[in-house]
């Protein structure tokens, strides 16, 4: 009701005023976003009967701000779709500065990235590598595997210069060459050799140290002490690791280990065929 | 007598921080395994600043899987605060895990910075039908 008596008070002053006042006020109610819309709608409605008994009055300017008064909805719904667009550019615009921040400094984090790999690849293997950045290649040896045996691993690593006795000339009967590989870095070579018989293996283990460096392997045992057999003027270390008999030694630049779940006496003998 | 109580509990804290790591990793490195026999982990340099990360891990007999999931280079002023610069994983490196084999050798160059020191952290991966086998190794940190 209150509102009422001021709308028809309004209305009674409204209509006191000049067609320019009027056009003055309905301007400054159209750039005032808050105002009122009755109130523009009073000044329309007392224009437009001004103008229906001396046309011409309303001018086109007028005309224009009430054509965009009723489409302030539509106006709304573009300049909040503009604001959506430019929110979306700004998110962007962030996330492309962050993905450059963080690709285009990988080294600080420490993290990998595919930022400056190049593909790198040989005849039988290819990988991604920073420029700069080597990594190892291993070589495994080809080979008969029915009438493989010790000889195929002394060829190896007499190949490799060594010249100390550390490949056994002898195992047990049935026992073929199934695995040998070879890899090697700026300190040490490093044999693998595989023989088996059904479930039973022996793994022979030739580290070969180029300079002179202390042994660099840790073997893995169990809480049983750990014994010491002479053989050849060389110390031997025999150790157990949950049912799997290890020998470790050096002798030279070489260090050798031994693992097979044959047996301990086997193993020995196994050492002993070496010297 | 505050002093000294202050100073007892100052003592035990230390010991404490100190005690709980060193314990776990030793403990992890010297039990028997069903999954590792011999590894080494350790960098390889011969004078200069270039290094190679290098790390050998021989299983108990053949492994379906075998190697290393991660190896994280840190680095040092002082030998006490490190520093992870670079994390290699088998993500980009595919060739750090072996497969069908008994062992797996395998390094990775880098440029080291003078007068600063380096180590490795490897966390070795093994697998077979039993189940799977890891342990996280350092190497021994070495000055360039």
């Amino acid at each position: 009701m209150v509102n009422d008596n001021r709308y028809d008070l309004n209305k009674r002053e409204l209509e006191t005023l000049s067609t320019a006042d009027l056009e003055l006020l309905l301007r400054a109610e159209l750039e005032n976003g808050g105002s009122d819309g009755r109130v523009v709608r009073e000044i329309m409605g007392i224009l437009r009967q001004r103008d229906a008994e001396n046309p011409k009055m309303i001018p086109q300017s007028v005309e224009v701000a009430l054509d965009e008064e009723n489409r302030k909805p539509e106006l709304e719904k573009t300049r909040s779709k503009h604001n959506a667009f430019r929110q979306i550019c700004k998110i962007a615009a962030v996330a492309a500065t962050l993905v450059i921040v963080v690709l285009g400094v990988p080294h600080a984090f420490g993290a990998d990235s595919i930022v400056e790999l190049v593909a790198s690849w040989t005849k039988g293997t290819f990988q991604f590598i920073r420029p700069g950045e080597t990594i190892a290649q291993t070589t495994e040896y080809v080979f008969e595997a029915e009438h493989a045996g010790l000889q195929e691993i002394y060829d190896t690593v007499s190949d490799l210069g060594v010249t100390v006795s550390v490949v056994p000339m002898w195992v047990p009967d049935g026992f073929t060459l199934t695995e040998i590989k070879v890899t090697e870095n700026i300190k040490t070579t490093t044999v693998q050799a595989k023989l088996e018989f059904e479930n039973l293996y022996i793994v022979l283990q030739i580290i070969i140290h180029k300079y002179t460096c202390p042994p660099q392997s840790q073997l893995v045992k169990d809480e049983n002490s750990i014994e010491k057999k002479e053989i050849g003027d060389i110390v031997h270390y025999l150790m157990c690791n949950s049912g799997e008999y290890v020998a470790a030694w050096v002798t030279g630049p070489v260090e050798g280990i031994i693992l097979t779940n044959t047996s301990k006496e086997m193993l020995v003998d196994i050492i002993r065929s070496i010297y | 007598m505050r002093r000294i109580v202050r100073c007892i509990c100052i003592v035990l804290a230390l010991s404490f921080m100190l005690a709980l790591p060193v314990s776990a990793n030793s403990d992890d490195n010297q039990r028997a395994s069903m999954f590792f026999s011999v590894y080494s982990v350790y960098i390889a340099e011969n004078g200069g600043t270039y290094f190679q990360a290098c790390y050998s891990v021989t299983g108990k007999n053949t492994m379906q899987e075998i190697g290393a999931t991660w190896m994280e280079i840190q680095e040092s002023d002082d030998g006490v605060v490190w520093t992870t610069v670079r994390t290699v994983t088998t993500e980009f490196y595919p060739q750090m895990i072996c497969y069908n084999t008994i062992g797996h050798s395998w390094w990775f160059g880098y440029s080291a910075t003078s007068g600063k020191c380096y180590r490795l952290e490897v966390n070795l991966w093994a697998k077979n039908s039993l189940g799977t086998g890891e342990r996280t190794v350092y190497s021994d940190p070495v000055w360039f």
